[in-house]
């Protein structure tokens, strides 16, 4: 059982405050949503939460395990067990979905066949997730389309699972019969056992959404809305049925 | 003036090589070596060259043993050759009959014999082409042609076919250097050896082929001028992949040129990662109708390497095609510059050209520049270029990041990306991971 900790995070961009006083407390094995209107710092969030260039981060702190993370570097923070799937992941000519988990896997498991390892794993998960081969000999999302990329960074997910992933807006682009398969694959995710048969280990999710469709097939543990960098209410499930009859109107208003 | 030793073997030369030699080694010494005032030597570093601090190639034993390139793959048929000439001759058993010819010994250049080739009016051309110094020859195309060794004619006779590619591997190595083969002891005040590695590739009308050539060294301040021609008759394909992977204080000035014609298919890919200063001329004359050429180049420079790319598309005649991609990465101190020219003749009507230089500079300190250039006599044609210099983009590195992957590696990652799509195309694919170990060792 692990838990990620963000404790009061102010992020800044641009000279601008995005974010202030953000609060969250994820456990193994939960799901989180994050919503919010456009340009509300969701993603800022996220990118914050990795140590984007861009963002700085003014205040608070993020833990895991109680061990501080906050000032690690981008890949130190993947390695302490983060994992994001962005919004627009970029494309990167030549790089090959399987050249970048096989040097992800070297950072940790130095031995063994680990090619075979890797391209067993990611033909078996190409095939659970509906993805088309030629995508994986091209560099990872190259002339792939919105839902494809979201596919292959799904993929990626699965094949080194993290403590904690931050999805943001898995659902945008999939299709619907895509958007089953990937939320059921997340969702495999974070009910996964430990070695030992506990329930409860599987990885904790932050998923940014705009709609409740994924969380039929990822039932949410905790809602969050993020309006204007700030969290202004916290519930359960119910909070994104009040989301999609009423809009944000009523939390615009009170904040 | 250049003041290279008196090279007393020459004498054994036949008679019209000894002339075209004569006359290179006259015009030689009209010719003043290059500084970089010139225009087209301005990005390179030809200051500190003095032709008198080499002296010709010494008689040194055969050591494609101690640097024996393990990563060749199968190969229909291997020539290799030293400092002194032919090392060793497989012709893969003498299948399909393609031929190996010293022309400075075993050739009649007034009358190509009629029992070797299919047209030996075009051999003659060819030849004289090659070998016969004209007042447009460069300083060190002079000074190739002056010098030159052993000029090694390939023959590929008429409609020859074959998968696997023929290997021309220069093996060179100065016998001034000590140490072990990664760790040479080389002082820079000692004189160099020079060297002339040369090449006439004929593929003659309907062959289909590969041709691999190796330049090799051991790492010393040797001077190397390679002259590599490759002549692809009606209807041939001839693919060429150079690899030129010299000793890292050596200075390099190569030439390579194309000439095609009705037909004919000239595929070249060339792979620069060696020596300290490599400037390399790449043409491609496109002659006939319908004749074409891809000219493909990757290049990297570390350290403080310089590479100097020129190109030439010339389109003489219409319905002519070639397409140019040359991609090169800097990092340490190494500095590239790419110069391209495309022509399009007064007549080339329905020709296509593009020309693409990319460029990655991994470092603060090293930089690139691309300077392509269009000269158009004739209005039905489409030409096309594009050209970029830059670092590598930050978010590329931010996503592999958050993959958990270090600087360093998502740098290496990125790099050998930039030129996968590239070295897929290469005729000789089987030399690719040969090509990104040593990349990924520089970086
Ligand atoms: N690098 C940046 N430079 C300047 N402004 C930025 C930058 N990144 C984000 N912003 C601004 O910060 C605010 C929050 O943006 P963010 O992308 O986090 O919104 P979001 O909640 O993810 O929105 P969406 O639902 O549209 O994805 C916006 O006003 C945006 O314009
Ligand atoms: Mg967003």
């Amino acid at each position: 059982m692990s838990e990620l900790q963000i404790i009061d995070l102010g992020v800044e961009t641009s000279g601008k405050q995005v974010l202030s006083g953000v609060n969250l407390r994820v456990k193994s094995g939960e799901v989180h949503v994050l919503m919010g209107p456009n340009g509300a710092g969701k993603t800022t969030f996220a990118n914050a939460l990795f140590g984007h260039y861009r963002y700085k981060v003014t205040s608070g702190q993020i833990l895991i395990d109680g061990k501080d993370i906050t000032d690690l570097s981008t890949f130190e923070k993947a390695r302490a067990g983060l994992a994001f799937l962005m919004q627009e992941p970029p494309e990167i000519p030549g790089v090959t979905v399987e050249n970048i988990l096989l040097t992800a896997l070297g950072a940790t498991r130095p031995s063994g066949n680990r090619e075979t390892y890797m391209s067993e794993k990611v033909s078996a998960l190409a095939a659970k997730l509906d993805i088309n081969s030629a995508l994986l000999e091209r560099g990872v999302n190259t002339d792939a389309s919105g839902g494809e990329k979201k596919r292959l960074e799904a993929l990626q997910l699965c094949c080194l699972p993290p403590k904690f992933a931050v999805l943001d807006e898995l659902d945008s682009g999939l299709d619907v019969d895509a958007l089953k398969k990937v939320s059921t694959a997340v969702k495999d995710l974070v009910d996964a056992k430990s070695p030992t048969g506990k329930a409860g280990a599987g990885m904790g999710v932050i998923v940014v959404t705009h709609y409740n469709r994924v969380l039929e097939y990822l039932p949410a543990d905790k809602v969050h809305l993020l309006i204007d960098g700030k969290i202004v209410e916290t519930g359960d499930a119910s909070l994104v049925d009040q989301v999609e009859a009423k809009g944000y109107g009523p939390w615009l208003a009170g904040s | 003036m250049p003041t290279l030793p008196e090279e007393t073997e020459f004498t054994s030369d036949p008679l019209w090589l000894q002339s075209y030699k004569n006359q290179a080694a006259a015009l030689l010494e009209k010719t003043p070596v290059p500084t970089e005032d010139q225009e087209n030597w301005r990005y390179s570093d030809i200051s500190n060259f003095r032709p008198d601090n080499f002296k010709p190639a010494s008689k040194a034993v055969y050591v494609a043993d101690t640097i024996r390139p393990e990563f060749l793959p199968a190969c229909s048929a291997v020539i290799k050759l030293n400092n002194d000439g032919y090392a060793e001759k497989t012709d893969g058993g003498g299948k399909g009959g393609i031929r190996v010819i010293n022309l400075a010994e075993d050739f009649d250049a007034e009358n190509p014999s009629e029992t070797d080739f299919a047209d030996p009016s075009s051999i003659k051309d060819l030849v004289r082409k090659y070998l016969e110094p004209s007042g447009d020859d460069s300083f060190f195309e002079l000074l190739a042609k002056a010098f030159v060794k052993t000029p090694i004619l390939l023959y590929i006779p008429p409609n020859y076919k074959a998968e696997l590619p023929i290997a021309v591997i220069h093996s060179l190595h100065d016998p001034s250097v000590s140490g072990t083969k990664d760790n040479l002891v080389s002082a820079d005040s000692a004189a160099g050896e020079t060297y002339f590695p040369s090449l006439v590739i004929f593929a003659d009308k309907g062959a289909e082929v590969k041709v691999l050539e190796v330049l090799l060294s051991d790492g010393a301040s040797s001077l190397v001028v390679p002259r590599t021609f490759c002549w692809v008759q009606e209807g041939a394909h001839l693919a060429y992949e150079q690899l030129q992977v010299l000793g890292k204080n050596t200075q390099h000035y190569g030439h390579q040129y194309g000439f095609v014609r009705e037909n004919g298919f000239l595929d070249s890919f060339s792979v620069s990662l060696g020596a300290r200063m490599s400037r390399t001329e790449t043409s491609s004359v496109l002659s006939e109708r319908q004749a074409s050429s891809n000219l493909y180049s990757l290049y990297f420079a570390g350290d403080d390497q310089i590479k100097d790319m020129r190109t030439y598309q010339d389109h003489l005649a219409p319905h002519t095609k070639s397409e140019l991609i040359f991609k090169g990465a800097v990092d340490g101190e190494a500095r590239s510059v790419y110069t391209g020219l495309i022509h399009m003749a007064k007549g080339a009507v329905r020709s296509e050209a593009s020309q693409t230089n990319r460029n990655l500079v991994l470092s603060e300190k090293a930089s690139a520049d691309s300077v392509p250039n269009l000269s158009i006599e004739e209005n039905d044609v489409k030409c096309s270029h594009a050209s970029a210099v830059g670092p590598i983009d930050k978010e590329l590195s931010f996503y592999l990041e958050t993959k958990g992957i270090d600087p360093s590696s998502a740098e290496k990652l990125i790099t050998l990306g930039f030129f996968r799509d590239l070295l897929n195309s290469a005729p000789v694919t089987e030399l690719n991971g040969y090509i990104y170990n040593t990349i990924a060792n520089k970086l």
